[in-house]
């Protein structure tokens, strides 16, 4: 008895979900695209200049909703967007800029100098520092009239358009200027081609391409934005068909499974973002620039990137700035050289007993290498350094870390400052770094302010001359050199050890969208991936008819014959048992 | 009836006997049966399996096969550990709670009752975060989450043994609380404490893979639950690999924590003969 | 009188709890490494200088004495202004309200199914105790309850998700679909099968062994087999003596279950990307969110109470010899 309302109530359930097997996913219009779903990996909040949350993907998407008067290209050169004309004067003080007529705020009013004007002040009111930071810059801004401002700083930037023009977003002054908390306006009300018309916290994000934007109507009407934050469970989505795009960047080892899959296409770049050995230079002997190159001459960067990244990557250059990127060169990519880091750990007095090296003091040369617990491809670079120092007598401890942790550890408060609490972790910095000309001295000047992310406590008078040089200079070839002689003395000093690049790798089913537009270091979901005149030709491709969605029924029906046989088969036994 | 009971159990307790002891050899003779060592990248990244390579190798190179064997240890290990700690020290709560009762059971059962409301993954991260992120360290965190649960059930018993008949013939007669506590109560008590160090050994090796798989427990120990950590995280449903890196330490998990309880279910009626007794017939 | 006083010794001592749980999740965010400084300065937070992020810092009270900060928690706890999450931007309230819908659905549904079904099977399995089918029923529910949810979620998507396309992979609904009424049901259901599937099969071994076990043990009391004895029919003893006495270890781990499905269910949260309050709460510690955090466990603490305090007062019910059960 129990038996059959057990296999009825499966018989019932399994009836009600039959009929809704097969459900439609996005259908395609001729020409444009009617909807694209793109998973987006982490919640980034209402998604407003002042709510969202990571670099990536947070501000790649509020991208969409909002515009900067420049964007960056794909090889991220700013490129004028909302603006018609514009003017600097010698000194780089003085910006003026023209907009181009006819863009509107997606609640329909227009936008004007006036909101540009604001935009460049209203942030220094509120603590987002990475607008903060542009705003700070700033000394006046003169709106002339409805499309025309000139912004004056308080000292001269050559940097300034590409560093802060590409990148503040331009907010409604209508919205916020009455507005204490920026955080209180849940609304993301842009002037960007997508407008934002719902965000469910934790489930998703939903867009609709704004008519007559003035840069030409989007190319796809909606974009679904499924909220997912477990990688895997994103490329399963991605397998199955549920999703179209991803903002996550895909695993190197999902590359070969993806290229073999007939209804997914792949596109890769060199990646921004570095990987790299963060060493506290204050911590004996690392003090010593010998025993930092040492260490940097017994690491293979090749086998790194060969086995973790499984060739998806470049290896680091001791300059920081990636080889491909607009300030590095490949003079830096060191190579591997056991017989002159032995020669060096060796003039330093620090000779093997064993296995392992003994320091001056009669300690083993032995260090804890700290790495945060959920980034895989970190500790597994950490497992093959310490195999690879192991060779030239150096012992590694391999000490995991909850991330957050990690980060008090090595970077207390945020706030270099503080002292730190580590000797070795694998460290890494998003790709937006790399497009700073100023990193190598946030990286390395001693000065808090300026040397705000020198995690390492570096301390180089040689290298502060050269900050110095270079916040004076104006004129762009004589700050590229400087650059270059930073990178030189980081070279030779090494008060961090890039280890490498990953690949940006992308993801997506051509069959739904091919406008894709990857952006050097970023990916694929921006503007200009959505814009006419931008997206790649032949974007929208004939629909596949849905094969899989008749053997999807055939299997359905499949298992529902077996559940009836079973049903049937447990009661015809039943009821031998009982006669 | 009780012997041919017995007979009928005692298949189960072998099935989970001999899988105990499989993992128990493979844990102390990992060194000699695993043909590589599990920290060695000995193969290309991500092979299949081949001669060489049982299980084929891991995101970086290293020997699945070796991986899962040295595993035992450490899930072993962990399971039994964590099982003594927490039940030790749930059961002697839950003991003292019941026996004792008034304030002292007032007290320890409220402190059962905040265990079991509290969140347990911050407590799991701040403990980790505090103690560090070694084999130990787990154990206590491990223990900690989950002793109260033993506490409250033996507690339970503790009372329902209290109100039997002869326990009070007993104290009539004068005998010492100590006496009763050790001579009649523990023993009565014990099957069910012995039933529960299985469930908590076969729980720790769960709670250890789910710790593992959230980025919590510690990746680099040699672990089937960071084994599939590596699986999960390095994508392997995604391509051919989840047949030799995903499902073996899956079914690994799932047979040594069965085991603990088959071995439970054969000590809970074996201990427990008054229970035999009362065999309805249906 | 005896009673009542009882009683109320047992609520004074709920308040208490209730007042402990309240301090700890206080205290347990505040004692974890780090901050909450990335999300309430946004990404640049190393750009920050000293004075702002003191700035900040008294902006948010976070530089108050703990004390000072306490005090205050307790006013907003009372007066219900529970204020914007750190992290979340948004009202505590409101997000609280998004995420307990979809977890009590997961959460309650997988309680009643696999308590029904732990129950209905431990009962046949205590009933044909040391047999073949009670046997095999042992080993069948051991052995499922025994992979990790994680694995057995992944293993789940990987064939009916992926292979198959008989479930979506992820999510509480399908995103983006003007779907309403019994098609918007249909959906959530279709949604909700695989995780529930995970949480279901994990948790039924722990409803079917308790069941069996305290059958068994009620079987061998005295008073049954003085009914057994005076030959009072099978049914009658089985139903009237046994299975009443059986709820009650039985509710207990449904107490204990909820609690864990409620908080624990993180994992299976995570792989198949639920908007439930254990992945919520996940997040919040790592990125320090102290209100929401505070917020969130208490949201949990106090459905986990209540629970608990309606099972005292059904045991007092079940069985009047218990007079109070921790």
């Amino acid at each position: 008895m129990k038996n059959r309302a057990i296999f009825n109530f499966a018989l019932v359930v399994l009836l009600i979900l039959s009929s809704f097997i097969g459900m439609p996913s996005g259908s395609m219009a001729e020409g444009k695209v009617s909807e694209l779903q793109i998973a987006i990996h982490r919640d980034e909040n209402t998604l407003t200049p002042f709510t969202y949350v990571t670099g990536y993907p947070g501000a790649a998407v509020l991208r969409l909703v909002f515009d900067s008067l420049f964007i960056l290209d794909e090889q991220n050169q700013p490129l004028p967007w909302m603006v018609a004309d514009y003017e600097v004067n010698a000194a780089f003080t003085e910006y003026r800029i023209s907009l181009l007529p006819g863009q509107f705020w997606h609640d329909g009013r227009p936008v004007t100098a006036d909101d540009v004007a604001f935009s460049f002040s209203y942030p220094l009111t509120q603590s987002q520092t990475r607008w903060r930071r542009i705003a700070a810059q700033v000394e006046s801004t003169d709106v002339t009239d409805e499309l025309n401002l000139t912004i004056r700083l308080k000292t001269g930037n050559p940097d300034f358009l590409s560093q802060a023009l590409t990148d503040m977003p331009i907010i409604p002054k209508h919205i916020y200027e009455n507005e204490v908390d920026a955080t209180m306006v849940g609304e993301a009300l842009g002037s960007g081609p997508y407008r934002l018309v719902e965000y469910e916290e934790g489930k998703h994000y939903i867009f609709e391409a704004v008519p007559g934007y003035f840069r030409g109507d989007a190319l796809v009407e909606r974009i679904v934005m499924p909220i997912i934050p477990d990688i895997t469970t994103i490329f399963q989505a991605l397998t199955a068909g549920s999703i179209h795009a991803t903002t996550a960047h895909v695993a190197p080892e999902l590359v070969s499974v993806f290229a073999a899959e007939r209804d997914i296409a792949v596109m890769s770049g060199p990646g921004l973002a570095t990987t790299l050995l963060q060493i506290n230079n204050e911590v004996y002997p690392f003090t010593l620039p010998e025993m930092r190159r040492a260490v940097m001459l017994a690491l293979d960067l090749q086998e790194l990137v060969d086995v973790v990244l499984l060739g998806h990557g470049d290896p680091g250059s001791l300059g920081f700035f990636h080889p491909a990127g607009i300030f590095g060169t490949d003079a830096f990519v060191p190579e591997r050289d056991l017989t002159k880091s032995n020669e060096l750990l060796d003039g330093l007095g620090f000779l093997r007993q064993g296995d392992f090296r003994v320091d001056g003091n009669g300690q083993p040369l032995s260090f804890e290498l700290l790495v945060a617990a959920n980034n895989p491809l970190r500790i597994r670079s950490a497992e093959l350094i310490a195999e690879q120092l192991k060779e030239v007598g150096i012992d590694i401890r391999v000490v995991s870390l909850e991330p957050t942790t990690l980060d008090e550890r090595v970077w207390p408060g945020f706030d270099v400052s503080q002292e730190r609490n580590y000797t070795l972790s694998i460290w890494g910095w998003s790709a937006p770094v790399q497009l700073r000309p100023d990193a190598l001295i946030q990286l390395a000047a001693t000065d808090h302010a300026m040397g705000s992310l020198n995690l390492g406590g570096f301390a180089s008078s040689e290298f502060e001359r050269l900050a110095e040089r270079f916040i004076t200079e104006m004129n762009a070839d004589a700050r590229k050199a400087i650059i270059d002689e930073m990178q030189v003395l980081f070279a030779r000093d090494i008060p961090l050890i890039p280890l490498f690049y990953q690949q940006v790798i992308m993801a997506y089913r051509p069959a739904a969208y091919a406008g894709w537009v990857l952006q050097q270091g970023e990916g694929i979901i921006n503007k200009m991936s959505f814009l006419p005149g931008f997206a790649r030709a032949g974007s929208a491709q004939e629909p596949q008819s849905d094969a899989a969605a008749d053997g999807r029924d055939f299997l359905f029906y499949l298992l529902l014959a077996g559940v009836l046989g079973a049903v049937i088969v447990v009661k015809g036994r039943k009821k031998g048992h009982a006669s | 009836m009780t012997c041919e009971n017995k007979k009928k159990q005692l298949p189960l307790a072998l099935a989970g006997a001999v899988i105990l002891s499989i993992f128990l050899i493979m844990a102390i003779f990992a060194p000699v049966l695993a043909p590589y060592d599990p920290h060695q990248r000995v193969g290309l990244p991500f092979s299949s399996p081949s001669g060489g390579h049982l299980l084929g190798t891991n995101d970086i190179g290293q020997d699945i096969f070796s991986e899962l064997i040295y595993g035992s240890r450490l899930s072993l290990g962990l399971a039994v550990l964590t099982a003594l700690v927490s039940t030790g020290f749930g059961a002697l709560l839950g003991l003292v709670a019941g026996f004792l009762g008034k304030r002292v059971e007032s007290v320890i059962m409220r402190c059962t009752d905040f265990m079991l409301v509290l969140p347990f993954l911050p407590l799991a991260i701040l403990l980790a975060a505090m103690l560090g992120q070694g084999f130990f360290q787990l154990v206590l965190v491990i223990s900690v989450i989950s002793w109260a649960g033993t506490a409250r059930i033996v507690r339970a018993q503790v009372l329902k043994v209290k109100a039997k008949g002869y326990i009070f013939n007993l104290q009539a007669i004068g005998a010492g609380p100590w006496y009763l506590l050790r001579k009649h109560i523990f023993r009565e008590v014990l099957p069910l404490i012995t039933y529960h160090t299985m469930l908590s050994a076969s729980n720790a090796v769960l709670i250890e893979a789910s710790l593992s798989f959230l980025g919590l427990g510690n990746p680099l120990l040699k672990s089937w639950g960071s084994i599939l950590y590596y699986a999960q995280i390095r994508n392997a449903m995604l391509t051919d690999s989840w047949l030799w890196w995903v499902i073996p330490p899956g079914l690994s998990i799932a047979f040594l924590s069965a085991g603990f309880l088959l071995i439970g279910f054969y000590l809970e009626a074996y201990a427990n003969p008054r229970v035999e007794r009362g065999q309805i017939d249906a | 009188m005896q009673v009542n006083w009882k009683r109320r010794r047992g609520t004074a001592q709920y308040l208490i709890l209730i007042l402990v749980v309240i301090t700890v999740n206080f205290a347990l965010p505040r004692m974890l490494p780090g901050n909450p400084l990335v999300f309430l300065a946004g990404e640049d937070v190393g750009l920050l200088s000293y004075a702002e992020r003191n700035e900040l810092l008294s902006r948010y009270n976070l530089d108050r004495p703990l004390p000072v900060q306490y005090v205050h928690y307790l006013r907003d706890l009372v007066t219900l202004q529970w204020g914007d999450s750190f992290s979340k931007r948004e009202p505590i309230w409101d997000i609280l309200w998004g995420r307990v819908p979809w977890t009590l659905l997961l959460a309650l549904s997988s309680i009643v199914l696999s308590s029904f079904f732990g129950a209905v099977l431990g009962v046949r399995a205590a009933m044909n105790r040391g047999r073949w089918s009670d046997i095999r029923l042992l080993l069948i529910v051991s052995f499922l309850g025994s992979f990790p949810s994680f694995w057995l979620g992944m293993v789940l998507i990987a064939v009916f998700a992926v292979q198959l396309n008989w479930f979506p992979v992820f999510g509480a609904y399908t995103v983006g679909t003007g779907y309403f009424g019994l098609q918007k049901l249909a959906d959530v259901l279709q949604h909700l099968t695989l995780p529930l599937l995970t949480l279901t099969l994990l948790s039924i071994g722990r409803y079917f062994l308790t069941m069996r076990y305290s059958l068994i043990e009620l079987m061998g009391e005295d008073y049954i087999i003085l009914a057994k004895a005076k030959g009072l029919p099978e049914r009658v003893i089985k139903y009237k003596y046994v299975m009443r006495n059986a709820l009650l270890p039985f509710i207990t781990v449904l107490m204990m279950d909820l609690g864990f499905v409620l908080s624990g269910a993180t994992v299976v949260e995570t792989v198949f990307a639920y908007p439930g309050l254990g992945r919520l709460m996940f997040e919040a510690v790592l990125a320090r969110d102290y209100p929401l955090l505070q917020y969130s466990f208490l949201v949990v603490a106090l459905i986990v109470i209540a629970f608990n305090y309606l099972a005292d007062r059904m045991y007092a019910y079940l069985d009047p010899r218990v007079g109070e059960e921790g």
